[in-house]
């Protein structure tokens, strides 16, 4: 199903880098395409130096984000979530208490005990090794993976604890990054 | 350069560069500038790769008796300096590997060259610019009609390749300021860069647009027509050829470039096999798959059209 011409998509399709009015399964594609290359390390991103600013890759992926959100909208699809798991849906739980605290590793590990989420709940959904787990929460950085992989870690996290994505990443990450600059 | 509606606009100048050596370039040049003469049209190839000149090289000359150096040193006319090619419609301007580095030519030299190219009688004049990224090199590939860029799928040719856009995009953006009066402006502003916060040369031009918008419109209009054409050369594999889409998609997120993925040629040993027995390579590369892709690739660059991408139909 093509949108009728809307020229406040226009831009939208210009992210997904698509002509304007290209249809979902078309717009689907290069959604997955292109959060695949800015997730990635491709050799054509890690080759130019702006993708080193973590603060401009994230930026473009919330971009991306944001233009499919709002094509699928328009194309009249529910939102799909972008993050598969082959794992047991989550037990049903009362809504957590809204994050009007830093998502810190401690405040990570405090909304996961409001849950009553022990770290067998955890490995049973996610897979994160109760060691994974305690350094996340401990803010042991040196003993997390590398970047890439712990921003998925904290993805997977965030959904499983019913927290935005986003704010975790910014919480979570710039405290990471911080740590990892420092360190040299 | 020449803003004709013409089909075939005399003396359309293609630039190829790139940043890194051994991409291809030369190659490149030679293969398309045969493909446009065996399509009819009449072509003379530019070694201007002054300081590692080797375009004779794919057509088994061996010293090259005429080359720039005579036109750069001596001030001949650029017409007594051609050297005819088996091809009855394709001549070359060859360079001299002994001859000076980018940065020895002069502006005004560089001027003349150009007048001088464009009289002479051909359609399609194709340039091999070398590696590197010296001002010279910028200022030939920015007067181009089409600009080319070789890489090969590897992270050093396309880190310097990035680079090498990003020099053209600040160059040309530096020449527009300059030509249009702003000179001042932006050295007023760049004096006084650790008030604004500004850091780069990008930080400088997104203050520009900001506090003077009828520098942005300018910039904007004079920025239209920039494109640059992608070729990716000695490809493996399917992996290879999309790198060229993510490549455009850099380019065009990260630094604001439009890229038209022009297409790919697959790796084949015929060409280098050619150049060091000195025969003249396209003998034996015509019947490759690799001069077909180079055949296709001449098309979409004429045509301002992206290759079409493994699984996907036309």
């Amino acid at each position: 199903m093509t949108a009728p011409r809307d020229p406040g998509l226009d831009a939208c399709y210009k992210v997904l880098e698509l002509p304007p009015g290209a249809p979902l399964p078309a717009v689907q594609k290069a959604y997955r395409r292109l959060k695949k290359l800015y997730t990635g390390d491709s050799v054509a991103l890690t080759s130019i130096e702006e993708a080193e600013d973590p603060k401009r890759r994230e930026g473009v992926l919330a971009e991306l984000e944001d233009a499919y959100a709002r094509l699928q909208a328009a194309l009249e699809t529910p939102l799909r979530p972008s993050v598969r798991r082959t794992a047991p849906p989550a037990p049903r739980l009362p809504e957590p208490p809204p994050p009007d605290f830093d998502l810190d590793g401690p405040g990570l590990r405090r909304v996961r005990e409001n849950l009553g989420l022990t770290p067998d709940d955890i490995f049973a959904q996610l897979k994160f090794r109760h060691e994974l787990l305690a350094a996340l929460e401990e803010e042991r950085f040196a003993a997390l993976p590398q970047e890439t992989y712990l921003r998925v870690h904290l993805k997977n996290l965030s959904a499983c604890l019913r927290l935005p994505a986003a704010k975790v990443l910014d919480d979570y990450l710039v405290r990471y990054l911080a740590w990892k600059k420092e360190r040299g | 350069m020449t803003d004709t509606t013409d089909e075939h606009r005399e003396g359309e100048i293609w630039a190829i560069a790139g940043g890194k050596g051994g991409t291809g370039k030369t190659f490149f040049t030679s293969s398309a500038g045969t493909w446009l003469a065996q399509l009819g049209r009449r072509v003379i190839l530019v070694d201007m790769d002054l300081g590692g000149a080797n375009l004779h090289s794919f057509f088994g000359i061996h010293r090259p008796e005429k080359s720039l150096t005579g036109f750069f040193e001596d001030g001949l006319p650029l017409a007594e300096l051609v050297t005819e090619t088996e091809f009855p419609n394709m001549s070359l301007i060859t360079g001299d590997i002994h001859s000076l580095a980018s940065d020895a030519v002069r502006f005004t030299q560089k001027l003349k060259l150009f007048r001088q190219l464009v009289k002479l009688d051909v359609e399609n004049v194709l340039i091999d610019l070398g590696a590197g990224s010296h001002y010279n090199i910028l200022d030939t590939f920015l007067i181009a009609d089409r600009m080319i860029v070789v890489v090969v799928p590897e992270v050093i040719a396309i880190e310097n390749m990035y680079h090498f856009v990003k020099n053209t995009l600040f160059r040309k953006i530096k020449l527009v300021l300059r030509e249009h009066g702003f000179k001042e402006i932006v050295q007023h502003v760049w004096e006084r860069r650790e008030e604004y916060g500004i850091k780069n040369l990008k930080d400088l031009i997104d203050h520009l647009r900001e506090s003077f918008p009828y520098i942005g419109t300018v910039l904007d209009k004079e920025l239209a027509g920039f494109r640059i054409h992608l070729v990716i050369n000695m490809v493996r594999n399917e992996q290879d050829i999309l790198l060229g889409q993510s490549i455009k998609s850099v380019l065009g997120k990260f630094l604001g470039v439009p890229i038209l993925f022009s297409g790919y040629v697959e790796y084949n040993d015929t060409v280098w096999k050619s150049v060091r027995e000195r025969r003249p390579f396209m003998l034996h590369y015509a019947a490759t798959a690799g001069s077909r892709q180079v055949g296709a690739l001449v098309q979409n660059i004429m045509e301002d059209r992206e290759t079409v991408l493994p699984g996907e139909s036309h």
